[in-house]
């Protein structure tokens, strides 16, 4: 059996993706035909069966968090399975906030892994769409995974603006922005007028 | 699980090949492209062009083949017509009559299964922990037949029913009548020792290709001609 080291080095590659959704219950899926049986490892920390063959439409460029900058990655499934749309409608309070992490895997020529998978990237699920594109022949329906990366979650926190009901849910006598609405928004104000 | 009666339909042209999803690092400037393919071994696809429908039981049966397909929603087997098998002493077997040449009252004659054979050891699908044989590799023993040479179809049925081909790719070793073989695609499901291997009929569970499944209602042609063509490939 090849070593991870000379499989890297050749130049035929045969990578496998894995997808892990950390819900009740957990979504399995890989790049592969067919299935992965994968035993307990990194972030999937029960192991299961991957399942595989047309389930993965579309992968983002995975992106890391830096200097508190965040990114959105929006994961493409495959939306005609019972699995997929299980996932998308009733499952889907379960998926949003769960943890999405992807792994790599690498093949020898005989199919064999080489090393045990590489978990390269973690986010959370915000929350899945459904998508039907009508216009491509036969139609597609997908399902998306609409995920944020790192530490940083895409919501805002419950009194996120400068109105006046909000601050006044904050202190009921507070009038200091009693006055918003009456900013006009996309005009600037100059100073001094 | 409905079989695809291939003896009814004689196709025209007719292949099977296993597809992957290659990916290439862009033309350098010299030299050949890297690759690499992500699919982890493939799925079989299967051609059948221009089947020969010319009489009234074909153009029916064909119709209720394709209805019981559901645009392709619902899987099949679908055998492989393939020659190569190792039959014993490298020929086809016809059917036989008695000694004295009468066939049985309804006409049928004597028919057996020519290929006996087996999994020597247990073959796993692909997984992590690595298992202890890689899912390309499988010894088969074979207990009526010829020596395998490479290129034979055969399927196998796992724990789940459903049942799978597979293509000898190269003999790695032999020992008596068990071969250790390498073989594309890679297994489908962790197969226990002594799990039949069909040679004599390997097939392959399949589903009309859903893009061209319009392309396989026959345009009837005069006097009452059809030459459909379908596509399958694997269902999983």
């Amino acid at each position: 059996m090849a070593t991870e080291a000379q499989v890297l080095r050749g130049d035929r590659l045969q990578p496998g993706w894995l997808m892990f959704v950390d819900s009740t219950p957990a979504v399995r899926i890989w790049s592969g035909a067919a299935n992965f049986k994968l035993g307990p490892c990194g972030l999937d920390t029960a192991g299961g069966v991957y399942q595989g063959l047309g389930l993965i439409v579309g992968v983002p460029s995975l992106k890391v968090p830096i200097n508190g900058s965040f990114s959105q990655h929006v994961f493409s499934l495959s939306g005609v399975t019972a699995d997929m749309m299980q996932l998308a409608n009733a499952d889907r309070d379960a998926v949003r906030g769960a943890r999405v992490a992807w792994a790599r895997v690498d093949l020898d020529a005989d199919g064999q892994p080489v090393a045990e998978p590489v978990w390269v990237w973690q986010g959370w699920v915000d929350s899945p769409r459904v998508a039907r594109d009508g216009s491509s022949s036969p139609p597609t329906r997908t399902v998306s995974l609409v995920t944020s990366s790192g530490s940083v979650r895409r919501r805002i926190r419950q009194f996120g603006y400068w109105t006046s009901p909000q601050q006044r849910t904050r202190d009921p006598n507070d009038s200091a922005c009693d006055q918003v609405a009456t900013y006009a928004a996309g005009t600037d104000t100059i100073w001094p007028t | 699980m409905d079989r695809f009666p291939i003896y009814l339909f004689p196709p025209s042209e007719h292949r099977w090949y296993v597809a992957g999803a290659p990916l290439i690092g862009g033309q350098p400037i010299a030299g050949p492209p890297q690759s690499a393919d992500v699919a982890a071994g493939g799925w079989w696809v299967c051609e059948w062009s221009a089947a020969i429908l010319r009489t009234r039981d074909q153009h029916a049966a064909w119709r209720a083949f394709l209805a019981t397909l559901n645009s392709g929603v619902n899987a099949i087997e679908v055998p492989a017509l393939d020659i190569l098998q190792p039959w014993p002493g490298g020929v086809v077997p016809l059917p036989e009559p008695h000694s004295d040449g009468a066939p049985f009252a309804d006409d049928s004659l004597y028919a057996t299964e020519p290929i006996v054979a087996s999994l020597a050891a247990a073959a796993y699908m692909p997984a992590w922990p690595a298992p202890a044989t890689a899912p390309t590799q499988a010894q088969i023993a074979i207990t009526s037949g010829n020596a395998l040479r490479g290129g034979e179809y055969f399927s196998v049925t796992g724990p789940s029913g459903m049942v799978r081909m597979h293509m000898v790719c190269r003999v790695l070793s032999t020992s008596g009548d068990v071969s250790t073989v390498s073989l594309i695609p890679p297994f489908r499901e962790d197969m226990t020792s002594g799990t039949a291997v069909d040679f004599n009929e390997p097939r392959c569970t399949m589903k009309g290709d859903v893009a061209s499944i319009a392309d396989a209602w026959p345009k009837i042609q005069p006097p009452f001609v059809g030459r459909p063509s379908i596509k399958f490939v694997e269902a999983f």
